[in-house]
């Protein structure tokens, strides 16, 4: 197989695409082809250790440089990894720090740590990015680029984010388990992200062979195989090694040979077809945005004066109509989540009265004789009746405000780019172009159509991009909308992992999403009020007016209960609504506006006669090249 | 003699208990109001914990699945209960009390009857208790709720309960997602006075393993018990209290290091030095400490001191810095009642003299 060759071939695609992108000026595009033929050039596989914290990746990756130190990456008996650190071939030793401010600073080996550990830099303090590190490690092929990345569901936030960001830039995975503990729901979280960025291939890889029986490792691996088939991945083999064996020196004893073996394997057999999808994939995700924009340019440079004035007028028209069909969606939010809200509302009072009548029923009840036993008793089962009683309700109003946010996000009007670089709006009762053509190029800068046309790795090198630019305000911080919104998909894949409660399944970003926090918080939030709520019962009055006391008493408790769910959490529900709506618009409005101004300039600044052959020229050979290239899935549906 | 003072703690607790929490919806400063809310909280953990000492102490042993908490039972015990790894394991919590002869009982949700096995030795436990598991392992119909294990262990004197707590974080699917957990979960809320939280010195503590702690345990866990130490150096072990201090914010449970294999291996060989060396008997002696209603109660006592203490200093804090020379902070009546009750007994004194400072 001649790889060299096939990779040229890619290669001069970008390179003309590029110089086309370059007489745009359009530096992002540019710059993401570069950095894109930059690692197709090296020819360089880039292989991400991954796991949970603590599972022995830096172990493993010494073990396979080939290092007797731990230097390159360092290891500790706490969870120490806290950035990427990307490990090349080289024939001097050289490791560059690269900062988040764009900073690049060369260091020692031996201050290698300094950057990349939790104890040295804690929370990242220094704001490292990255680090590059090459030298010649005996065993890492030449084209190879093994990485080593932070162990995943630590305590320390920001190392999820900054995998997160990471894992789409992989090729290929090593997927690092540890055959002391069984898989858990971070691993099959993590595994996931790995999926939804398209890396197909994962090397499965169980550690600590050595320190568990064989018949324990044959449970764990058999037991693990079978979880993950039930989520849908299917492992052909569970390599067994031991990292600490092989970093000691034993490479065939530990296993660790036999994993090199199969990687260099799949690399000899593969690595020229994956990097050429992933590159393509890459290529297309940064020139999709450039050919929307030029289209749109072309078409509205054809057009009259006249005709971008009647344009114009076409869009305010519509935008007339998109408010009045938003209005619509509008209200039918407001109503389904006052209803819900309604209902949760008269479901809590409801409840409240059952509670009221039952317990004071069973305090009635009671001999005199067993008042005292009661007594101790009481918080436990007030507790387990606002459980039994509040629980389900809970449930029940979030899924109906997750449903009536579901039903916004399809019912509310939308732009995308129609196939010809006409703004298109998706509303309920169809679709209709709203302008021309012209906003388009608006629409194209806004990222309008973006996700939509481009292929999965557009989307996900965008919110990687996203991601990395604040690693852990993203995370931390998003706003409410996009967090309600994005939540949504991700959740019902995940419903099958779900341990009880939807927020136990969520991945760890979306755990941090406000909705259901704000809304006081999973389900079982109804205890915690209650926990700081419980008011002693146990008062030793005389045995007579014991009961007396404690009626009164678990009155007053429910009531407290019931005042602080009625007023503080449900005023907070009703809050809400106005919030997220508020969002959907804000966003709305903002694309309008700038396809609207785009159109105006547009009409101000007309190219003339020659710029224009020269675009038309451009975008057919943008569109040639885009159909030329070796066609995978991310096909260009615009310029077809 | 012990019964009183725990009935006159108790009354102080729930005046106290009062107290603030009437002074924490009559501020106005939500600031203020938070405070005292956190007050409240550890007061209703002070609470819970004295409702519970008189009858049974349970401790807990809390931890991810496969952390060691069998083995460290076995440690401590003696008894070579320990399911093997990765096979059927009871959702069921298994309660250590002690009892002349070994003798385990099952509790099946929903049902009277409970079922009970005279055992002739260890070696039959742990096979009823094997097949117990093997017999429910996907049977929800048919769900144990608790397991009772009666043995004559020293350490189990004065009512003193020890529970062995099914394993929670393993990816679950399916039916039963979940279904191991919110058992845990509901033994957890209603049924435990301590927690004692494993931890495997090598795994550190997780994200999701400290959330379910915060959510389910966080005020009746002091300890956390930390395994696989063996090979740890006294500067190892600080800088593990050190990285997950932030963790626990004010509320800064000790660590115990120590190795439940060594411990289990030390106490078959009956090797007092080599069970020493693993950190059993320290735990042993903390266990006692707790069991001991006694010392239960003078523990009750130091934490609503402390608590006293750390309220007025903060208040006074607060007064400073808002450059207001004279605040409220009792509700008048809340203040006048509390002053009512008990007001001979010496602990009451000297809280009265704690809490009055701000006044």
């Amino acid at each position: 197989m001649n790889i060299i060759a096939d990779h040229g071939k890619d290669l001069e695609w970008a390179r003309q695409l590029r110089d086309l992108v370059d007489t745009r000026g359009d530096a992002v595009a540019a710059g993401e082809i570069d950095r894109a033929a930059a690692a197709l050039e090296a020819d360089c596989f880039v292989l991400a250790v991954l796991g949970k914290a603590k599972r022995g990746k830096s172990t493993l990756l010494n073990a396979l440089l080939g290092r007797r130190d731990d230097a390159v990456a360092p290891i500790d008996k706490l969870p120490a990894s806290s950035a990427i650190s990307r490990i090349r071939w080289a024939e001097a030793e050289q490791a560059t720090v690269a900062f988040r401010d764009g900073r690049r600073e060369n260091i020692p080996f031996s201050r290698i740590r300094h950057y990349v550990t939790e104890e040295y830099n804690k929370e990242n303090f220094k704001g490292v990015d990255a680090l590059e590190i090459s030298g010649p490690f005996s065993g890492l092929d030449h084209d190879l680029e093994l990485v080593d990345t932070p162990g995943a569901g630590s305590i320390h936030e920001h190392h999820d984010a900054i995998l997160h960001a990471f894992i789409p830039l992989a090729d290929a995975v090593i997927f690092l388990v540890s055959a002391r503990m069984p898989l858990d729901q971070d691993e099959l979280e993590l595994l996931h992200e790995v999926q939804a960025a398209d890396v197909d291939k994962i090397f499965f890889v169980i550690n600590r062979v050595d320190e568990s029986s064989e018949q324990d490792v044959e449970d764990a691996i058999a037991h693990n195989i079978q979880l993950l088939q039930q989520i849908g991945v299917h492992v052909e083999k569970f390599h067994r090694i031991s990292a600490k064996k092989a970093f000691q020196g034993d490479l065939e004893g530990s296993g660790v040979a036999a994993l090199m073996a199969e990687i260099g394997q799949f690399l000899a057999h593969n690595k020229g077809r994956v990097l050429a999808e992933r590159f393509q994939s890459r290529i297309r995700a940064a020139v999709q945005p450039v050919c929307q924009a030029l289209a749109v340019q072309i078409t509205s440079s054809r057009k009259t004066a006249s005709e971008l004035e009647t344009e114009l007028a076409k869009l305010r028209e519509q935008k007339r109509a998109i408010e009045s069909d938003r209005c619509l969606v509008e209200r039918e939010f407001g109503l389904a989540w006052t209803r819900a809200a309604d209902a949760y509302e008269q479901a809590v009072r409801q409840a409240k009265g059952i509670i009221s009548s039952d317990l004071a029923k069973k305090i009635s009840g009671t001999p005199q004789l067993d008042v005292t036993k009661l007594a101790k008793q009481l918080p436990t089962i007030l507790r387990s009746s606002l459980d039994d009683e509040l629980i389900p309700i809970a449930k029940r109003f979030e899924e109906s405000a997750r449903q009536a946010c579901e039903k916004l996000q399809i019912a509310y009007p939308e732009l995308s780019m129609g196939d010809f670089g006409e703004v298109v709006v998706r509303t309920n009762a169809g679709t209709t172009a709203i302008t021309g053509s012209v906003g388009g190029v608006a629409a194209a800068a806004t990222g309008i159509g973006l996700a939509a046309a481009g292929s999965a790795a557009a989307t996900s090198i965008a919110a990687a991009n996203a991601v990395a630019l604040a690693a852990t305000t993203t995370v931390a911080a998003p706003s409410v909308i996009s967090g309600v919104l994005s939540v949504i998909p991700q959740l019902s894949i995940l419903a099958p992992l779900a341990t009880g409660s939807a927020t136990v399944a969520c991945p760890a970003a979306v755990t941090a999403m406000p909705l259901w926090v704000a809304m006081a918080g999973p389900v079982g939030w109804t205890l915690a009020g209650i926990g700081v709520l419980a008011v002693p019962f146990s008062w030793r009055v005389s045995k007579l007016r014991l009961k007396d006391k404690l009626a009164e008493a678990t009155d007053e408790h429910i009531k407290t209960v019931f005042c602080q769910i009625l007023e503080d959490k449900i005023t907070a529900i009703r809050r809400m609504e106005k919030g997220i709506l508020e969002e959907v618009r804000i966003g709305l409005d903002r694309q309008l506006g700038q396809i609207e101004s785009a159109i105006v300039s547009a009409k101000d600044h007309r190219p003339t006669d020659e710029e224009l052959k020269r675009l038309t020229g451009m975008a057919e050979r943008l569109h040639g090249l885009l159909a030329g290239g070796s066609a995978p899935k991310a096909a260009s549906s615009l310029l077809d | 003699m012990h019964d009183q003072d725990s009935h006159d703690l108790t009354r102080i607790v729930d005046s106290l208990l009062m107290l603030v929490h009437e002074a924490s919806e009559y501020q106005a400063e939500p600031e203020v109001r938070a405070i005292l809310k956190e007050a409240v909280r550890a007061l209703v953990g002070a609470r819970r914990r004295l409702a519970v000492a008189a009858d049974r102490y349970i401790v807990a042993v809390v931890g991810l699945t496969n952390v060691g908490k069998s083995t460290l039972l076995n440690a401590l015990l003696g008894l070579e209960l320990a399911p093997r790894r990765n096979g059927p394991c009871t959702a069921a919590p298994i309660e250590f009390t002690f009892g002349n002869e070994l003798c385990v009982t099952v509790c099946y949700r929903g049902s009277l009857s409970r079922p009970s096995w005279r055992c002739e030795d260890v070696e039959a436990v742990h096979e009823k208790l094997t097949s117990l598991a093997a017999d429910t392992a996907g049977r929800t119909s048919l769900a144990l709720q608790q397991i009772s294990v009666k043995a004559p262990v020293p350490l189990l004197g004065n009512g003193l309960v020890i529970a062995d707590t099914p394993g929670f974080g393993a990816a679950q699917l399916g039916e039963d997602a979940g279904s191991h957990e919110s058992a845990l979960k509901s033994y957890l809320q209603n049924e435990i006075s301590q927690v004692f939280w494993v931890v495997l010195a090598e795994q550190g503590i997780g994200k999701r393993e400290k959330n379910f702690c915060d959510e389910f345990f966080a005020d009746v866990c002091d300890d956390v018990i930390v395994t696989g130490a063996e090979d740890w150096e006294a500067n190892d072990r600080q800088r593990f209290r050190q990285r997950y201090a932030d963790a626990f914010g004010n509320r800064m449970p000790r660590f115990h290091f120590v190795s439940g294999l060594k411990g289990a291996e030390a106490r078959r060989a009956k090797d007092a030095e080599a069970l020493e060396a693993a950190g059993i008997p320290m735990l042993e002696s903390r266990i006692r400490e707790l069991a001991d209603p006694a010392g239960r109660l003078a523990a009750v006592q130091n934490s609503l001191h402390q608590l006293a203490e750390d309220l007025t200093f903060w208040l006074a804090r607060f007064r400073d810095r808002q450059r207001q020379p004279l605040r409220v902070w009792w509700r008048p009546d809340s203040w006048a009642r509390w002053r009512a009750t008990l007001s001979n007994h010496p602990l009451h004194k000297r809280l009265t003299e704690q809490l009055q400072v701000t006044e």
